[in-house]
C-alpha cells in the first residue's frame, strides 16, 4: 500500500473516531463505554473521560467540573 | 450487563429499518418511538459499549444503513439505556431539539477537510543577539524578550497564513456548502481543520472544487475524508440550554417592559 493510501487511512480512521465518539447526539447527558475492560464515563457530556471508579475522588475535588453521573 | 439499548440514529417513526444482513454487528434492530420520532437501537453481541475501532467502525455501519432508508441524526457511540421507557423518557425531554435537527440535518452529509502545511513553516531568523549598531553587549534579559518576539513574529505570520488558507478554501466551495465547522492553526502542523455540511449531492463539486484551488498548489497538502452523518452539525445541550436560557431572557425582558409600559401608562 502506498504511503498517501495510508495517510488517507490513518486520517479517516481519525475522523471516523472524533466523529462517532466526541460528535452526534447526546441522549440523557451522560455515556458510558469500556476500553480494554475498564468502564469510562464522559462526565459533564465531553469534559474529561475518567474510569468509574475514579468518580468518587473526582466529584469531591474542589475544581472538578460538573458531576452528573447517572447513567444513561 | 448494564444495559440493554444501544442507540444508532433518530429518526421519523415511519422510516423503515435496514435489513438485518446491512447490521451484523447487532443481534437486530428495533425502533423505540415518542411521538413522530423513533430511536434506532440494537442489542450489541456483546452486550458492552465496548471501545474498539471494530465497535466504532460497525456503530458508524449501522448509523449508514439507518440514513441509507430515510432521513436520520447520527447519535454518538456508547449511548445505553436500561429500558425502553428510560429511552423513551430521554427522547421525549429532547423532542423538540431532535425533531428540529432531523429536519434540518436529515438527509445531510458533512465532509471532513484538513489542510497540512505542506512544508515545515519557515523559521524566522535568530533573534539578534546584538542592539543595532550600538555596540552594547545584550543581557540575558534582552535576550529572552528578543527571542519571545521573534517567537511572536513566527506565530503572527503563521497565523497570517493559515487564515488566508482558510479564505482561500471558502471562495472556492462556498456556494456549496450549507455549515461549516472551521478550526485554523490548531496545531503548528496543521493550517486548517474544517467540516462542512453539504447537499449529497453536492459532493462531488466540492471535491472538484478544492482539487482545482490554487490553495492546494503547493502552500498546503489537503486530506478530505467523508461524506459522513453529520455528526458535528447536531445540537449540542450546552447549546440547547444557552438558547433556552436566551429565550428566558427573552421572555423577562417582555415582562420587565410590558411592567414598565403598565406603570408609565
Amino acid at each position: 500500500m502506498s504511503d498517501a493510501a495510508l495517510r488517507v487511512q490513518e486520517a479517516t480512521l481519525l475522523d471516523l473516531l472524533d466523529r462517532v465518539i466526541d460528535n452526534g447526539v447526546v441522549l440523557a447527558g451522560d455515556i458510558t463505554i469500556s476500553v480494554a475492560d475498564v468502564d469510562l464515563i464522559y462526565l459533564g457530556l465531553r469534559v474529561l473521560l475518567a474510569p468509574v471508579e475514579r468518580l468518587p475522588e473526582l466529584a469531591s475535588r474542589a475544581d472538578a467540573p460538573r458531576m452528573e453521573v447517572a447513567r444513561a | 450487563m448494564r444495559s440493554e439499548y444501544c442507540v444508532y440514529a433518530i429518526v421519523n417513526r415511519h422510516t423503515r429499518l435496514p435489513a438485518p444482513r446491512a447490521v451484523d454487528s447487532t443481534s437486530g434492530l428495533e425502533m423505540v418511538p415518542w411521538r413522530e420520532l423513533a430511536a434506532v437501537t440494537g442489542r450489541p453481541r456483546d452486550h458492552r459499549a465496548t471501545a474498539t475501532i471494530e465497535a466504532v467502525h460497525d456503530h458508524e455501519m449501522v448509523v449508514e444503513a439507518v440514513r441509507r432508508e430515510g432521513p436520520a441524526l447520527p447519535v454518538r457511540f456508547g449511548t445505553l439505556f436500561p429500558t425502553a421507557d428510560a429511552l423513551g423518557a430521554a427522547l421525549a425531554a429532547r423532542y423538540e431539539t431532535l425533531a428540529a435537527d432531523l429536519d434540518r440535518l436529515g438527509d445531510k452529509v458533512e465532509l471532513a477537510l484538513t489542510a497540512l502545511w505542506a512544508g515545515l513553516p519557515d523559521g524566522d531568523a535568530a533573534p539578534t543577539l546584538a542592539m543595532g549598531g550600538t555596540g552594547i553587549g545584550v543581557g540575558p534579559g534582552a535576550r529572552y524578550l528578543l527571542t519571545r518576539a521573534a517567537q511572536f513574529r513566527r506565530d503572527d505570520a503563521l497565523n497570517a497564513r493559515a487564515q488566508a488558507v482558510a479564505r482561500e478554501l471558502e471562495r472556492g466551495v462556498g456556494g456549496l456548502v450549507i455549515g461549516r465547522r472551521l478550526s485554523v492553526l490548531p496545531t503548528a502542523r496543521i493550517a486548517l481543520r474544517a467540516t462542512y455540511l453539504l447537499e449529497p449531492v453536492s459532493v462531488g463539486a466540492f471535491r472538484d472544487a478544492v482539487a482545482a484551488n490554487a490553495v492546494d498548489g503547493g502552500v498546503v497538502r489537503v486530506v478530505m475524508t467523508g461524506p459522513w452523518p453529520p455528526y458535528s452539525f447536531v445540537t449540542r445541550p450546552e447549546e440547547e440550554g444557552a438558547a433556552a436560557r436566551d429565550s428566558r431572557f427573552v421572555e423577562l425582558a417582555q415582562l420587565l417592559a410590558d411592567a414598565t409600559r403598565g406603570r408609565l401608562g
